[in-house]
């Protein structure tokens, strides 16, 4: 390109960055983005709560928006929670079981060669290849009285021999540790890569040795993941309705399941709107209240 | 050659330019806008090509999954030229489930399989569509105090909810409800409950010496504080299959209806069926229209079509449920027809459902809502 070319080429470039001022153009930027948060989450939340202060009439089914509260004194009068205190147990419960499990798988293939890592990682992963509702069917088989895992259990006199797992609580924590396993492990594996073996060296040559170093140095360090892992599984747990309709027998229900049922089983989109819109708002409060541990996941996400 | 126009501006051929790429997004926005208007002004379906009376036409039918003769479709689709029927799946949960289904998809479909209850129910709610008996000459056939209990369309079975048991596991059978219920702490976790809220309700009512369609509160709240004292011994409330796990031996017990045992039975003698004293919540299923049919006249053909004795028959031996039609019991199986949870005995205390209106179901729904949640 000649000289008289480039010059040209500078001043055009000039004259459309003088057209667009500088402040519009990172709203030109942003607002794709916000329109989509806006769309697709902003705006089905206020609906949400818009519904929450409607009613359903029982026998046409048409909401009308009378801006009644009794859908929300119906979700505070104690008839749902115990359905809400059983999805904030069995979550808690299931989380720390992935972490249990979880932490030591990941540290263990943070020490395998690479090779052997990645097929690990290739073994974490590969259930998710296969239907979550029919991995969690599958456990009906295995936990019924001549399944797999009852006969193990039994063998080992954890449990009477022919005994049924299915349709219990024990049942629920079972398919929510294998579903949400993955989402515990990755995190973890991925802090605990990073960790630079000098640091461990280090501490080693300061006197730090063995589960010392673990607890002073492994798990401080592997903190991301950890949090991460705990949020991955512990928000969706909390919300969970598959595996317990599934392997509660509609005998155990968590709160998720009485959102369903409200809105897939009765249409009764404004009290189901107001269970959805208490079950969000208590898990954004332990989002914020986690706020300082959620700034370190920076290093993990 | 001269490019030719499209009615967005876009050039039929040659480069697109970013105006013209605008446009046909412009166009396809406003022609979505205006299909999104259009299907949500009505509530039923624009008319297909030939929906006339007579015509050839699609029965969109809400059904029982598999709650139908074997090859009943394919052959009424070749008896009736042009009229085809398909099915989708009835949600699962009970009167509540079905009912919002049919509101929330008010006009996708012409016809649905239920319960007189569920019918009344939705008859009340205006999304029935009325039903002229004298389009369905052979209805007269059933009779006539199955077409008193539903009399919303072509009543097609009859179902009771009784107590099944294994023999091998329960030496003292109930033969009541309260006995029942007595006894479910004894076989903890061996107890299967439908999963329908007017069964389970129901049969909590009857062991307490109530009426079965309840609809005092107290009477109600006693009922669900009996349920929700054997819930813990319960192994599940399950919608489908309450039969298997007796057949399986995990279960020793279990509320269930005479087609799941007319189902397990044969198969395993040591399930039993148990007719208590107080009576048996009963029901008769049918086919009604549903608000916004256009083809009506095409769906009186295949109730015709089901009453034919052989078809008819064929639709008992697939469901193994009670019969209703005396004329097809030389196309029923012997075994159906013998089988003592399906026969039809007179002297039996049926106790049918009835529709006490929106309170008593606004009612029964909180009740059911706080069973499920404790």
């Amino acid at each position: 390109m000649s000289a008289s070319g480039n010059t040209r080429s500078r001043l055009q470039t000039k004259t459309s960055q003088a057209r667009v001022p500088r402040r519009f153009r990172g709203w030109a930027l942003a607002t794709p983005p916000m329109l989509f948060t806006l769309i697709f989450f902003i705006a089905p939340l206020a609906l949400l709560v818009l519904y929450s202060f409607g009613q359903m009439d029982i026998l046409t089914f048409q909401i009308s928006f009378g801006w009644t509260t009794e859908n929300w004194r119906t979700v505070f009068t104690g008839i749902y929670a115990s359905a809400l205190l059983r999805s904030v147990v069995l979550s808690v419960v299931s989380t720390a079981l992935c972490v249990l499990i979880g932490f030591p798988a990941a540290l263990g293939m943070t020490r395998m060669p690479a090779r052997m890592q990645n097929i690990l990682l290739l073994a974490v992963i590969v259930p998710y290849w296969i239907s979550f509702v029919v991995r969690n069917y599958a456990w009906l088989t295995l936990l019924g009285p001549d399944g797999v895992v009852t006969r193990c259990l039994a063998a080992v006199h954890v449990v009477d021999d022919g005994k049924d797992l299915r349709y219990t609580s024990t049942a629920i924590v079972i398919g929510m540790v294998s579903s949400y396993l993955p989402l515990m492990i990755l995190p973890i594996y991925v802090a605990l890569e990073r960790i630079d073996p000098a640091v461990i060296d280090a501490a080693a040559d300061l006197g730090l040795h063995g589960v010392h170093a673990f607890r002073r140095v492994v798990v401080p360090l592997s903190a991301p993941g950890l949090i991460a892992g705990v949020f991955l599984v512990g928000v969706p747990a909390t919300g969970e309705y598959t595996i317990p309709a599934i392997l509660g027998g509609g005998k155990t229900l968590m709160v998720g399941n009485v959102i369903r049922d409200k809105f897939l089983g009765v249409g009764d989109f404004p009290l189901g709107s107001a269970l959805a819109a208490t079950l969000m708002a208590l898990l954004i409060v332990v989002l914020v209240a986690s706020r300082k541990r959620i700034r370190q996941l920076e290093d993990v996400l | 050659m001269s490019a030719s126009r499209s009615p967005f501006g876009l050039a039929a051929s040659g480069p697109l330019s970013r105006r013209s790429v605008l446009g046909l997004g412009l166009g396809f926005a406003g022609v979505a806008a205006l299909a999104a208007c259009g299907s949500s002004t009505g509530s039923s379906p624009a008319a297909e090509p030939g929906s006339a009376e007579n015509g050839p036409a699609t029965l969109r039918f809400l059904n029982y999954p598999d709650w139908i003769g074997k090859d009943e479709y394919s052959a009424f689709a070749a008896a009736t030229p042009g009229v085809t029927v398909v099915e989708t799946a009835e949600a699962e949960g009970g009167v509540s489930a079905i009912s919002a289904q049919i509101a929330q998809n008010k006009g996708t479909f012409d016809f649905a399989l239920l319960g007189e209850l569920n019918a009344a129910q939705l008859k009340a709610g205006g999304l029935l569509a009325e039903f002229d008996p004298g389009l369905v000459p052979g209805l007269t056939k059933i009779p006539q105090n199955f077409r008193d209990i539903f009399p919303y369309g072509l009543p097609t079975d009859l179902g009771k909810v009784g107590i099944g048991y294994r023999a091998d596991l329960v030496k003292s059978p109930p033969t009541t409800w309260k006995q029942l219920f007595d006894m479910i702490p004894q076989y903890s976790g061996q107890v299967i409950f439908p999963n329908y809220d007017v069964d389970v309700l129901g049969v909590a009512l009857l062991a307490l010496g109530h009426d079965v369609n309840s609809d005092n509160e107290s009477e109600l709240n006693a009922a669900k504080d009996l349920i929700i004292s054997v819930k813990p011994h319960l192994k599940a409330f399950l919608s489908t299959d309450q039969g298997a796990s007796l057949a399986d031996s995990s279960s020793a017990l279990a509320v269930f209806y005479d087609y799941s045992y007319a189902s397990v039975a044969p198969d395993n003698a040591a399930i039993k069926w148990s007719a208590p004293s107080e009576g048996l919540p009963a029901y008769v299923d049918g086919w009604a229209p549903l608000v916004g049919t256009q083809h009506m006249s095409q769906l009186a053909k295949f109730m015709e079509f089901q009453l034919q004795p052989k078809v008819y028959g064929g639709f008992i031996n697939a469901t193994r449920a009670s019969y209703l039609l005396p004329d097809a019991e030389p196309f029923i199986d012997a075994a159906i027809k013998n089988d003592p949870a399906l026969k039809y005995d007179p002297s039996l205390n049926l106790k049918f459902y009835e529709f006490k209106g929106a309170d008593a179901v606004k009612l029964r729904s909180q009740i059911w809502e706080q069973i499920k949640a404790a």
